[in-house]
């Protein structure tokens, strides 16, 4: 069996609700690290890929491969704590409770979530002294650190964005995918959300996100991901890839 | 055994009756409609005083057990669901408040007419007719009639007048009626009341078999909840299948174990039923709340 | 006076399940109106042990305990995945059938007639009969169940139930299990219930099926909900106005051939109260957790 060195990759993927076809991808693959972005129309099936590829939705056929291990048909946790993080369009968030707390729940492997732990009280202490100071310091690291003790519901939208992805970096994710992660949001925020994209990618990770608006692909993407009715229609750099005229039609049909 | 099939026919029919009544309010507004336990209740103590005013009238008592159970589900629209609805709560709380309202009418019940077990006094209605080898009551005989009946008009009013095709596109999905432009809360309170007028009746049918009490009303419920939750929302012929399966389950149940256990055995239908079905549909990003 | 420990041995027996019930109901968003059912495996266990198998009261209380713990493994396996409201109606299911065994399942708790002559805790060559000891054993089982509620309730263990309530897939993207959690909650609950249970069994000397039925479940329910869900003292709060309230009433000279119906409606018109007053915060808080 050959190395395959891309980290995330799928092939023959399908999957129908109700009997459309909402994905047909052929064979994808994402580079080892750097940014991608995903991009379509509305409908082309990108956030469907996504859950495909996190475990959210099971493919009705086709492979998932996470280096050389398959992923096909793992469950969501399981596939998160491999190291592949998501974000998702509509926010996820528990509002009730502070930023910090947000990411602090995002941190893996807590002894403290055992119950005898928690009764006993073994070990409790010393382990959340050490989240707090990562996730104050994921918080520092997307720029909300004056954010900290406040209710992830009072943030304004762009710093729930800043939060989310806080959060999906808690697990020290090799990969993340992102789904719109600067949709509806502020120049100056988005144009900060990219540059962490950009600063996480040269961290050797690979960031993949779904994005509509292509100045923003041309900025910041190494490889772009075309999709229109459930399938790849193009992949490649962007120079190349956007001003392909099935591309363009596809956006203007 | 021809008998056996009998009991099964008899115990679908009113399985069937009260999934539909209980359906009437399940499918539009998604939540559990304990107080139809009490609607049916009530139903049975109308016909129950209106036999005591005026005994050899068998018709009035019908009226007065529709009349009865509609004003009461007319009354807990008004005092409770429509508040609740306003102060936009969850599934959770309706289950609570109706959970209450069955409480409460149960009891008003009691303080009225005693806890004491009374019989509706219609002699003709257990008149018993024996057909085939089969023995069967009047009144048996009128629920399967009845049962039948209400499932082919409910079947004809959701497959082809238009009210009905509004209240099949609300019950499957009421945030897209409501996209689509049909008023669903109307909807909702015509089904409502004819859901609780057909309920206040099978507390009649149900009392006259057997005999009125202030728990009539939870074993029925139990039954038709069932039948309900085993079919899909919008489908009659789903409801029928439920009635089906629940009845057939329940008397073989009571023939190996005794009738005692009948109760449980329904919870038991209901039980599996719900955890076979959660493989079917993908927990995660279907998270359907009473959206209603 | 002796009525007054009377009453705290009723609150405090209250005060252990409706704190464990607040777990579930309050912080985890997992509405249940099965608590009775556990309440009563864990009194009639601990009654057939001190009886039957005439063992001492603490280790018929440990394995009223056990036994309701793994009876609710084995039931709510299978129901981890169910969404929140197949859940509750899968508890109702649960109750119900816990109800029938009790009344119907004669040859091993008599029926409805009940089993009678418990005889009162002996503990350490101390006996705790009477409320004025009993209440010493319940105020302190009270304490301790109380005590390892907040723990559940409070730190990375409560923050990952306030979570799954308030998002589960949040809970799935940080590679947790929402399932895995409600199962071991559930248990935990139980245990706390059947904990309860013994406490009750020995205390009044006589169980029957009545005291631990649909009804029972629901009054557990509203204590939790009128004190409030989901915070620190809510659910004790619910314990005191709902156990002496009742009791004020008897004072207040209502027939007692109507007091039971009077009690009822009066109960289920607060249910209707207070699920309209919550509205759209409904079963959980709307309002600030704090630690």
């Amino acid at each position: 069996m050959t190395e395959h060195t891309s980290p995330l990759r799928c092939s023959s993927l399908e999957k129908s609700f109700d009997g459309v076809k909402a994905l047909r991808v052929r064979d994808l693959e994402f580079p080892v690290s750097g940014i991608t972005a995903i991009v379509g129309p509305n409908g082309a099936g990108k956030t469907t890929l996504l859950n495909a590829l996190t475990g959210f939705v099971r493919p009705d056929a086709g492979t998932v491969f996470l280096g050389n291990r398959e992923i096909t048909h793992l469950p969501p946790w399981r596939i998160a704590r491999l190291g592949v993080a998501r974000s998702f369009q509509e926010m996820r968030l528990v509002r009730l409770v502070t930023a910090l707390e947000n990411v602090m729940l995002a941190r893996p492997n807590q002894r403290g979530e055992r119950l005898f732990a928690a009764l006993t009280g073994i070990g409790v202490a010393a382990e959340e002294a050490t989240n707090r100071a990562k996730a104050t310091e994921l918080l520092r690291f997307v720029g909300l650190l004056d954010k900290t003790s406040d209710l992830a519901g009072q943030l304004s939208y762009g710093q729930q964005k800043l939060l989310s992805l806080a959060c999906c970096l808690a697990g020290e994710p090799r990969v993340l995918l992102l789904d719109e992660p600067v949709a509806g949001v502020h120049a100056e925020v988005a144009q900060e959300i990219l540059n962490l994209l950009v600063r996480l990618a040269a961290q050797g990770r690979l960031v993949v996100f779904v994005e509509h608006d292509f100045s923003a692909v041309r900025r910041v993407a190494d490889m772009v991901v075309v999709m229109d009715q459930g399938s790849v229609i193009a992949a490649g750099r962007p120079e190349d890839v956007l001003s392909r005229p099935e591309v363009v039609e596809a956006f203007v049909a | 055994m021809l008998q056996l099939f009998a009991n099964v026919l008899i115990t679908a029919s009113v399985a069937l009756l009260v999934a539909v009544s209980f359906s009437t309010v399940y499918w539009v507004a998604r939540f559990f409609h304990f107080a139809l336990g009490g609607i049916i209740v009530a139903g049975a103590y109308c016909a129950y005083a209106v036999l005591n005013l005026v005994p050899s009238s068998p018709i009035l008592a019908v009226f007065g057990a529709a009349l009865g159970g509609g004003l009461l589900g007319v009354t807990l629209e008004v005092l409770v669901h429509r508040p609740l609805r306003l102060r936009g709560a969850a599934g959770s709380g309706f289950l609570l408040a109706s959970l209450g309202a069955y409480i409460v009418i149960i009891n008003s019940v009691s303080l009225v007419w005693g806890e004491q077990v009374r019989i509706l006094a219609v002699a003709r209605l257990s008149h018993v007719i024996s057909m085939f080898g089969v023995r069967i009551t009047t009144v048996q005989a009128c629920e399967v009639g009845l049962a039948a009946a209400t499932a082919i008009c409910a079947w004809i009013a959701l497959a082809g007048t238009r009210a009905g095709r509004a209240f099949r596109a609300v019950a499957c999905d009421a945030v897209l009626a409501r996209v689509v432009g049909i008023d669903a809360i109307l909807v909702h309170v015509v089904a409502l009341v004819a859901g609780s007028m057909l309920a206040g009746v099978v507390g009649l049918l149900v009392a006259a078999d057997v005999d009125v009490r202030p728990g009539l009303g939870f074993p029925l419920l139990l039954l038709g909840v069932t039948a309900a939750l085993l079919g899909r929302p919008g489908r009659v012929s789903s409801l029928v299948a439920g009635a089906g399966i629940v009845s057939i389950g329940q008397n073989l149940g009571a023939w190996f174990f005794g009738m005692q256990f009948r109760e449980a055995i329904t919870m038991l239908i209901l039980l599996a039923t719900l955890y076979l079905r959660r493989r079917v549909i993908s927990a995660h990003l279907s998270q359907r709340v009473a959206e209603f | 006076m002796e009525y007054i420990l009377h009453l705290l041995v009723v609150l405090s027996i209250y005060a252990i399940l409706a704190t464990s019930l607040d777990i579930l109901v309050g912080h985890m968003g997992v509405l249940s109106v099965a608590h009775a059912a556990f309440y009563g495996v864990g009194a009639y266990v601990a009654t057939l042990a001190v009886l039957a198998l005439r063992l001492p009261f603490v280790v018929a209380a440990m394995l009223a305990v056990v036994v309701g713990v793994v009876l609710c493994a084995l039931i709510s396996l299978p129901a981890a995945n169910l969404r929140d409201d197949s859940l509750v109606i899968a508890t109702l299911c649960v109750q119900v059938v816990a109800s029938s065994v009790f009344v119907n399942w004669e040859g091993l708790t008599r029926g409805a007639q009940g089993i009678r002559g418990i005889p009162p805790p002996v503990l350490l060559g101390v006996s705790f009969a009477g409320p004025g000891r009993f209440a010493v054993l319940s105020g302190l089982a009270a304490i301790v169940a109380v005590t390892l509620a907040r723990r559940t309730t409070s730190g990375p263990f409560g923050r990952l139930l306030h979570a799954i309530r308030e998002d589960e897939v949040v809970v799935l993207c940080a590679g947790k299990r929402p399932a895995i959690v409600k199962i071991v909650v559930l248990c935990f609950a139980a245990g706390l219930a059947a904990l309860a249970g013994s406490l009750f069994a020995g205390y009044s000397g006589y169980v029957s099926p009545t005291s631990f039925g649909l009804l029972e479940s629901v009054l557990i329910l509203s204590m939790v909900i009128v004190g409030g869900p989901g915070g620190v003292w809510g659910p004790l709060g619910g314990v005191l106005l709902l156990v002496l309230f009742p009791e004020a009433l008897r004072f207040v000279g209502i027939p007692a051939n109507v007091a039971s119906e009077v009690r009822q409606i009066l109960f289920g018109l607060l249910l209707i109260v207070v699920t309209i007053f919550h509205g759209e915060s409904g079963l959980a808080p709307g309002r600030v957790l704090r630690k």
